[in-house]
């Protein structure tokens, strides 16, 4: 007699434990509990696609920003050099002047963040669609051809896998939760601040004579 | 009273092998005029910027009522003690005439009622109008901007006034009117004047006329 049974658990991470349950809770050694790995990849194939894109999209955006964020305050302060000199002409502190450049970068990143947010949000939606019906489309191929996701049966089978047609997913959600936005503004703010000392350290460390002269 | 000291003050630019000033040692008191006057070239504005603390000599001490400048906070003496009218203007010229007087005025601490007010007076008293006031520094002449330099410096009240060829860009009239200045700041109001100029009119007002030669200050003579 064949006995097939199959789970669907909500998590792939859950596998092993949940075969240590089933053993534990006596499953003979006879049964196999097996994976569809096919099926699955099928399924959550062009979601993990979205997500590989996603990523190397996210790094390849941070390793930019930070050069470009970098080049581009130094230039901002060094334009504004005259300005720092005629600062400390009149006795401004270092620190007064530090803070306040600092403050002032700020400000304008928090502005490019919600501008960022903002455009992001709307854009989200139609960038993640398109992506991920080309990653379907891709799946498909692949499936045809006879690839790796020509599996068809979703979950964990017990006993075997249970073939049955299986659609992959053709609709992500995206939004952006709390935590994400926060964990963005801090990359962001952090990046900012980092670039911003580095260029106003490098200018105040002059006596204000040798920037005047400079420009003079 | 002695207000500035300088001993044995000598300065040489980073890289560079020739001194520009050698063992400068000179005195100045409140309530006079003192011109230095010499070529081009001569150490004049480099012995103005030690004075205003702008820069730090290589050798010898600066002191001001007699504290080092060592042991001064620098920025402080900048903000409140001393006034600096530059050859080349050093205002920001993004912003306008009163503001930049009223910056100063804040960096310095000064408590005025009605700082506006007080910065359009002395704007005035230098030949400003209040729409010129209002204008960015960029849209000024030359003129205009030295003397607005000259109000900027006054604005904090400090006790010394450095020059560096204040009248440059002046026209006559306005010229007699900064030399008045310069002489009301003297003998009504017992500040110390230190300006460096060619010009001889200029000198010709000073109490004490100095000379600077081959990196040396010397003392030419007495009004």
């Amino acid at each position: 007699m064949l006995v097939n049974a199959k789970y669907c658990l909500k998590n792939p991470s859950m596998l092993k434990d949940f075969e240590a349950e089933l053993r534990a809770k006596g499953l003979d050694e006879y049964y196999l509990v097996s994976t569809d790995e096919a099926g699955y990849q099928k399924v959550v194939g062009p979601v993990e696609g979205l997500r590989k894109i996603s990523l190397t999209f996210m790094i390849i955006v941070l390793i930019f920003g930070a050069v470009i964020l970098i080049i581009l305050s130094s230039i901002a302060i060094r334009e504004r050099k005259y300005e720092i000199g005629v600062l400390r002409a009149m006795g401004m502190k270092k620190g007064k002047i530090i803070l306040g450049l600092w403050f002032e970068m700020l400000i304008i990143t928090v502005l490019c963040l919600l501008v960022g947010f903002s455009i992001g949000s709307v854009a989200a939606q139609p960038i993640s669609d398109a992506l991920l019906s080309e990653q379907i489309e891709n799946a498909k191929i692949a499936a045809r051809q006879g690839g790796i996701m020509s599996g068809v049966v979703s979950g964990i089978a017990l006993g075997g896998p249970v073939e049955r047609e299986l659609v992959p997913l053709e609709q992500v959600d995206v939004s952006v939760g709390i935590d994400t936005i926060i964990e963005i503004a801090i990359i962001a703010l952090f990046l900012a601040s980092l670039t911003s000392m580095v260029a106003i350290t490098k200018i105040t460390k002059y006596e204000p004579i040798r920037i005047l002269a400079e420009r003079n | 009273m002695n207000i500035l000291s300088l001993k044995n003050v000598t300065y040489q630019y980073e890289g560079a092998k020739k001194l520009v000033l050698k063992g400068v040692n000179a005195e100045f008191s409140s309530g006079k005029i003192y011109t230095i006057v010499g070529k081009s070239g001569s150490g004049k504005s480099t012995l103005l910027s030690l004075i205003a603390g702008l820069d730090v000599c290589s050798e010898g001490e600066i002191y001001y009522k007699g504290t080092s400048f060592k042991e001064l906070d620098h920025d402080e003496y900048r903000a409140k003690n001393i006034g600096v009218i530059f050859q080349s203007f050093n205002l920001l010229t993004n912003a306008t005439g009163i503001e930049n007087i009223i910056l100063s005025m804040s960096i310095s601490g000064r408590r005025e009622k009605n700082k506006k007010e007080y910065a359009y007076a002395l704007l005035e008293k230098v030949g400003i109008d209040r729409e010129t006031a209002n204008r960015k520094i960029l849209k000024l002449s030359g003129g205009e901007q030295q003397r607005v330099s000259i109000a900027h410096a006054l604005s904090h009240n400090p006790d010394i006034v450095i020059a560096d060829e204040p009248t440059a860009n002046l026209d006559s009239d306005t010229e007699n009117a900064v030399l008045n200045i310069f002489t009301s700041l003297t003998r009504d109001e017992g500040k110390c004047v230190i300006i460096a100029t060619h010009s001889k009119k200029v000198a010709s007002i000073a109490d004490e006329v100095w000379g600077i030669n081959d990196g040396k200050l010397l003392f030419i003579k007495h009004s």
